[in-house]
């Protein structure tokens, strides 16, 4: 399922106006909302089982970043998501975490457990990689509106004020608008 | 003994099996072996510039080691002997990486299995990576290598 994985890292190139895997992430502020495209529905389990759809999401600025046990950069991006989560969540934001480790619960349980997870963490597939514009290089982390639109993605490790400062401006937008159409397009699509 | 040598580091690029733009092995020349005594076959990996692949004793336990195996063939593996890690500190680690990077080789000393039939024969091995760069990392993979063997 990976093996265009370079061809799916170029849309999503082509489609967020990311830089190369090898390069740093660019620090940028959230696309002007006429130019940001609907976030792709998906439909994953948590822990617990659970069906997570991002449509639970509605009306929130939601943070959601691919990440696997075996990825350093990832890691180190866990504590900052844990306080984005503690400082934003009653101002309308959630951070999802979509693990990509093949493995599954088996190594993410405890994985999350040791380093304390706060924030809802679901397995992911490829199926929801290619819908995010085929994520490959972890992490990657989207940060959606209000709307349900995708209003910045992040290939790479990123600062801890680059993030912050995206999801400050994303909260600062009105909110209120429905989210319709929010499944209606794969981010990946042109 | 007799021992292949395969200097990797002189082959064309096309002759670099590409398996992916981050990691390629060259094909290895055929083993000459002998019922009695240890051969040896080196596999030549180059990645990409850029790129760090965790070594077979990563320094931290959530991270993939590189690991070459063997399947059953006319030749079963002694030893597998890994080139020296390079401890390489990265942005996203509090404490130095040990991997490898560029060109390097993982050596295999094989003996003839028992009963092994003589003749040309090939042993298929598997090369498990997890490659990174500072900033990304990338599912781990495995490329298949292919041993040709002329045991006597």
């Amino acid at each position: 399922m990976r093996t265009s994985w370079l061809a799916a890292l170029a849309a999503l190139v082509l489609a967020f106006g990311c830089s190369s895997p090898s390069a740093p992430a660019r620090a940028a502020s959230p696309k002007a909302s006429k130019e940001r495209k609907p976030a792709a529905e998906f439909v994953l389990k948590d822990a617990d089982g659970k069906a997570v759809r991002l449509a639970d999401y509605q009306g929130k600025v939601l943070l959601l970043n691919f990440w696997a046990t075996w990825c350093g950069p990832c890691k180190i991006e866990i504590p900052w998501l844990k306080e984005f989560e503690r400082t934003y969540k009653d101002r309308g934001f959630a951070v999802l975490g979509i693990s990509m480790d093949e493995e599954g619960w088996e190594v993410v349980k405890p994985f999350v457990r040791g380093l304390e997870v706060n924030y809802r963490i679901v397995i992911g597939d490829d199926m929801t990689a290619q819908l995010y514009g085929g994520v490959d290089a972890l992490p990657t982390t989207f940060l959606i509106d209000r709307e349900g639109r995708v209003a910045k993605a992040h290939v790479g490790l990123v600062s801890k004020g680059d993030l912050e400062k995206g999801i400050q401006e994303l909260l600062r937008e009105p909110a209120g608008i429905e989210r319709a159409g929010a499944a209606a397009r794969p981010v990946g699509a042109n | 003994m007799s021992r292949l040598v395969l200097s990797g580091l002189a082959l064309p690029p096309a002759l670099w099996a590409q398996t992916s733009a981050i990691l390629s092995v060259a094909p290895p020349g055929r083993v000459m072996a002998k019922r009695s005594g240890v051969v040896e076959a080196r596999i030549e990996v180059r990645l990409a510039p850029g790129y760090h692949v965790n070594s077979n004793t990563p320094a931290e336990d959530y991270l993939i080691p590189l690991r070459l195996t063997w399947g059953k063939g006319p030749l079963e593996p002694v030893e597998v002997i890994y080139p020296a890690a390079r401890m390489e500190k990265y942005e996203f680690s509090p404490k130095p990486l040990s991997v490898f990077t560029g060109d390097f080789a993982v050596v295999t000393k094989f003996r003839a299995a028992p009963g092994a039939a003589a003749g040309m024969n090939v042993i298929a091995g598997k090369l498990r990576y997890q490659a990174c760069t500072k900033k990304v990392c990338y599912p781990p993979r495995t490329v298949e290598v292919t041993l040709p063997v002329d045991l006597r």
